[in-house]
């Protein structure tokens, strides 16, 4: 009984060494924003946030200058009374200086901290991201933390944008046959925006891709479930449905909107020495909008109308390739395809990096339009 | 020292506890980084090596149990002296010990330092030593059908972190997995050979077998245990291995537990650290077994009260705690017991069948002639 009862006590007491954490007194980063400025050295802006009980959360902006990311944190400590923590890092945004010399000193830091989440996302800037964070932090009608972070949550939840996550970006990095891509955020009346998406070779921002050159980006590499599109396919063999001329001046194109689009990929390597690559893309959807009044009647018109899209799809995959393979990129993942069906030994970027130029790529795109609307 | 030891009944367990008691003790910490170490030598056909793994057990078992069937009521410390005589066999017994301290400290450290790692930097490795040999200690006093309660109630209450590994499986890149049968044989039975430190802890059957009340029946739980053990570990891998992209997997101290960063919820933004503090659970089996076999095995061979073995083995185990410290030692620590267990666990009760049976058919002949 008596030794119980000690065992009980020390039991209780060794748990009060643990050393304690008041959330009162604690600064809970949500963002970071990393930029590169003269000499090697990083300048990390923080926004934080505070739990005041007796207010609203109250957030902050404040920024450091070091030599790692740890550095200027420790260095914020200095400017703020409180203990400035990064469980809650829930989004890092990259300047374009820092995002070209390469992330990955910066990101493999990131990997060795357990205490930050695998889920959190990673974006791009034009700008310094010290100023998207300012320009968020100065707009009252907005709350930066939370802004920030559920304009990419939602689109990427929306299948607007493309990937972000940390996990995705670093599992693209580590895969020689696989790029990462990352969203760009621009200011616009004084609100951050998301606009275009930053195409990475390894771990350096290399080029920029327009918002529907990612849309492809992202068929071909995942799938849609539900997914938009807007498409201008040609008017020509329309010409005589129209029933209403729409007041746009575009005489050769009509343009639809494709909601709800459902879309699966199948990628695969048909000649190993000449690296021919076959994509079959199958994807259902929905009208929901055309720029001209046309009345959709019988099959036949059906047929028609998933055959010009099909034919406009192909040629923009096309010329997506093409321009990928120009500035050798590769977010689709055509190397993890060679490398998974070439025996041998393993692919190496460099080995990719002189391949993926000569690719040769064929589309096979089915479109089916399961719907178009309540009208026929 | 007599060969056969009997135990009295109401100190006995059934047999179909063995297979708690053998799953828990195989899992223990050594899943949590064992995808990694596969994953080096056997690349993508990672599986292949823990299904080969999987039947070399099996073999080891159909050969632990037919040199327990040899004998009435033996145990490995009875039936190395049987075999060895009393020095040599004493000698062995000592060896056995002194490598389950090693598996125990290095087990208590390797927790300590996750503990560390994920949830508190600042915890002074001690602190946590103390509260956990604590714990050894007052379960191990109830003895061993404590002790093997103890297995059986946390292992359902800690199974059900098992079935939140869906969500990184449905992350996995099935293209990892291809081009498939690329490695050598070799590289497969090397793959094999690095789960060992998974599969350590089914010597642990050599040692309770006279605490068995049917043992007639002992087969068909153990098998059970390893084969759940196999099909843990092999889950474990393919998502290991589908999930990271090879150049990270090599590079991860604990895969498994990396893999739970992913898992998010509204009210449980950090699944890790749940599972870190949940496996306190899975592991905890682990070190009353093996704390209870050295008080255990001392007093067989030696005579020494099981209480004055404990307090020694818990004031030494907290001196490890507090001088092994670093991750690289650490990390060599473990390597060195994870080949010294194979060795034990796995190579030497095939080289003692033999001699085990050799010494029977001699003393039947001996019978007979008289």
């Amino acid at each position: 009984m008596k030794k119980s009862l000690l065992a009980f006590i020390c039991l209780i007491l060794l748990i009060g060494c643990v050393p304690m954490y008041p959330i009162e007194e604690l600064g809970v980063i949500s963002i970071i924003g990393v930029d590169a400025i003269e000499q090697g050295e990083i300048e990390t802006t923080f926004n934080f946030f505070k739990f005041d009980p007796t207010g609203k959360e109250q957030s902050q902006t404040t920024s450091t200058k070091a030599n790692t990311v740890k550095g200027a944190q420790d260095r914020a400590n200095l400017e703020s009374n409180l203990k400035l923590v990064n469980g809650q890092l829930r989004l890092a945004i990259f300047g374009k200086a820092i995002a070209e010399k390469g992330l990955i000193t910066v990101l493999d830091n990131f990997t060795r901290d357990p205490k930050l989440s695998d889920t959190m996302y990673l974006a791009a800037t034009e700008q310094t991201a010290k100023d998207i964070l300012m320009t968020a932090d100065k707009n009252n009608s907005i709350q930066a933390e939370e802004y920030l972070f559920e304009l990419i949550d939602n689109n990427i939840k929306r299948e607007i944008i493309m990937r972000s996550s940390f996990r995705e970006f670093m599992h693209e990095y580590n895969d020689p046959g696989m790029d990462p891509v990352l969203p760009l955020i621009t200011t616009e009346n004084q609100k951050p925006i998301i606009k275009n998406i930053a195409l990475f070779q390894n771990d350096r921002w290399v080029a920029t891709a327009s918002q529907q050159e990612g849309f492809f980006i992202k068929l071909l590499s995942s799938e849609f479930k539900a997914g938009q599109l807007e498409l201008g396919i040609l008017k020509e063999p329309f010409e005589s449905d129209i029933q209403a001329k729409a007041n746009n001046n575009n005489t050769e194109q009509i343009s639809v909107t494709l909601s709800e689009l459902r879309s699966k990929k199948k990628i695969s390597l048909e000649s190993e020495t000449d690296l021919n690559f076959r994509v079959k893309v199958d994807i259902e959807t929905r009208i929901m909008e055309i720029s001209e009044k046309i009345q959709i009647e019988g099959k036949e018109q059906l047929n028609e109308f998933e055959k010009e899209i099909e034919k406009t799809i192909s040629n923009k995959l096309n010329d997506l390739v093409a321009k990928l393979q120009e500035i050798n990129v590769d977010p689709i993942g055509f190397g993890n395809i060679y490398d998974s069906t070439v025996r041998g030994k393993d692919l190496t970027d460099k080995e990719w990096r002189e391949k993926y130029p000569s690719i040769n790529v064929s589309f096979d795109v089915n479109v089916s339009i399961l719907r178009h609307g309540i009208t026929e | 020292m007599e060969v056969n030891h009997v135990v009295k009944p109401n100190l006995q367990i059934r047999a179909f506890y063995l297979f708690f008691i053998i799953l828990n003790i195989q899992t223990g910490l050594g899943i949590l980084g064992a995808p990694r170490h596969i994953f080096q030598e056997a690349k993508q056909d990672a599986w292949i090596s823990v299904l080969i793994g999987g039947v070399i057990m099996h073999v080891v078992v159909v050969v632990m149990v037919i040199i327990l069937k040899n004998y009435e009521s033996a145990d490995i410390l009875g039936i190395q002296v049987d075999v060895f005589g009393t020095w040599i066999g004493k000698a062995l017994g000592t060896v056995y010990i002194l490598y389950i301290f090693g598996v125990l400290l290095s087990s208590l450290i390797n927790y300590i330092q996750i503990v560390q790692v994920f949830i508190y930097p600042q915890m002074p490795p001690w602190l946590l030593g103390a509260l956990l040999i604590l714990l050894i200690v007052y379960t191990v006093l109830g003895g061993f059908r404590v002790a093997v309660g103890v297995t059986f109630v946390f292992f359902f209450l800690s199974f059900w972190l098992f079935f939140f590994l869906y969500e990184p499986a449905r992350l996995m890149d099935l293209n990892h997995f291809k081009p498939m049968l690329e490695a050598t044989p070799k590289e497969l039975l090397f793959g094999s050979y690095q789960a060992g430190y998974s599969y350590v802890g089914l010597e642990i059957l050599f040692f309770i077998y006279p605490f068995i009340e049917n043992k007639k029946k002992i087969s068909m739980p153990v098998h059970a245990g390893v084969a759940s053990t196999t099909i843990l570990l092999l889950v474990v891998t393919v998502i290991s291995v589908g999930f990271f992209t090879s150049i990270t997997l090599e590079h991860l101290i604990w895969p498994a537990l990396s893999m739970y960063k992913i898992i998010e919820y509204p009210i449980i933004e950090r699944f890790d650290l749940i599972v870190v503090t949940q496996w306190a659970m899975v592991i905890f089996p682990n070190f009353i077994l093996f704390a209870w076999l050295i008080t255990y095995s001392m007093k067989r061979l030696y005579g020494i009260s099981q209480r004055k073995v404990l307090y020694t083995i818990a004031t030494l185990l907290l001196i490890g705690i507090i001088y092994i410290k670093k991750q690289t030692i650490i990390s060599q620590f473990i390597a060195t017991i994870s080949n010294i267990g194979f060795i034990i666990a796995i190579v030497y009760p095939v080289i003692l069948l033999p001699l085990v049976l050799i010494k029977r058919k001699l003393v039947k002949m001996k019978e007979k002639s008289k």
